[in-house]
């Protein structure tokens, strides 16, 4: 009788880890949006030829290149803040040439993937120093997607204006 | 006696590893939030309004949306993320055709107003519940990240419009 308690014992606290390993919809969310866009950036980046990375709009504006670079950047910017490093980068100010702007883009995103998959619903409102002030973790992680969104969102409209169909339009054929 | 006691852990464990996340969960989600939808929502609106109603027609390709139909398009996807998170149907929309541009940055306006309301009084049970949105069944949590890089998105497309138009973009604001 014993010996069946105990593995009912063993049963039930495997069902509940497995149920908790469900249990993240908050994270789980987070990662997938930001794989979603992660996969977009990179292929814009990939997409557009070397000769469109010094494409601006207007000349006040950041070059395709430079878009590219600041949407790196700002991958060490709010991911060390969430990983508690003190990281940074420059590509804006100085975008090397296209491949290896697509390299460090694809290093950036390498650096938030492990901050991302540190992230669990249990953590997600742990503090964190972020632009100088302390929010939950799953802030930084909000306003990251929102950021690089905003940034896909121009990147979009300079491959437009190139005559280039954005990775999000591919589907739809134009 | 031991029959017993190991009866009590088998039922007890299971209780307290979910109890345990419980605990961990994170609190007050939707207030962090709310001060970051804010932010976006008067940069929205702000971007809406430095478009001048000439220009609401202006699209940088034949296969983007005009500005006013990006405005039209963020607004109307708030009302629907929103309504869904309260199991409502969203309002009845005029046609974009039908639109000048008072009207639409009213709409945009009365969008981000209604979200507000929408959002502020969510309780937990409507942030962990699933709900019909613009991207299918998804948790109360799942539809604000949606809404926010949804916003954010577009109104990165919508800034480079601007640019184009030779107009500065309102400061970036989180």
């Amino acid at each position: 009788m014993i010996r069946y308690l105990f593995l009912f014992l063993a049963a039930a606290c495997v069902c509940a880890t497995a149920l908790r390993g469900q249990d993240n919809p908050l994270s789980t969310e987070a990662k997938s949006d930001y794989a979603i866009v992660k996969g977009f950036v990179i292929r814009a980046a990939e997409k557009v030829p070397e000769a469109g990375y010094a494409f601006k709009p207007t000349p006040e504006v950041r070059s395709f290149g430079q878009l590219i670079g600041h949407i790196a950047d700002d991958q060490y910017r709010y991911c060390s803040a969430v990983k508690g490093e003190n990281r940074s980068t420059s590509f804006e100010q100085a975008p090397p040439p296209k491949a290896e702007m697509v390299a460090a883009l694809k290093s950036a995103f390498a650096y938030c993937d492990s901050a991302y998959e540190g992230l669990l619903d249990a953590s997600a409102s742990d503090q964190v120093m972020f632009r100088g002030r302390s929010v939950p973790k799953l802030t930084v992680f909000t306003l990251h997607a929102g950021h690089a969104w905003e940034h896909y969102g121009n990147a979009v409209v300079y491959m437009r204006l190139q005559g280039i169909v954005p990775p999000s339009s591919e589907k739809a054929g134009k | 006696m031991k029959s017993r006691a190991v009866v009590t852990l088998v039922l007890l464990v299971p209780v307290l590893l979910f109890a345990a996340d419980a605990a961990a969960a994170p609190r007050g989600a939707a207030g962090e939030y709310s001060k970051h939808f804010a932010a976006l929502s008067k940069l929205s609106v702000a971007v809406a309004e430095a478009m001048p109603p000439e220009q609401y027609s202006f699209r940088p390709h034949p296969d983007s949306m005009d500005f006013g139909e990006l405005m039209f398009h963020i607004a109307t996807t708030n009302y629907q993320f929103c309504a869904g998170l309260q199991d409502s149907n969203p309002p009845a929309f005029p046609s974009p055709a039908d639109t000048d541009k008072s009207a639409i940055v009213r709409l945009l306006s009365d969008s981000f107003e209604y979200c507000n309301g929408v959002i502020s009084g969510l309780t937990e049970e409507q942030m962990t519940s699933t709900h019909s949105s613009p991207d299918g069944r998804l948790s109360g949590r799942e539809v604000l990240l949606a809404m926010y890089v949804h916003v954010a998105h577009h109104r990165g497309q919508a800034e480079i419009y601007l640019r184009d138009k030779g107009i500065k973009p309102p400061s970036y604001r989180v």
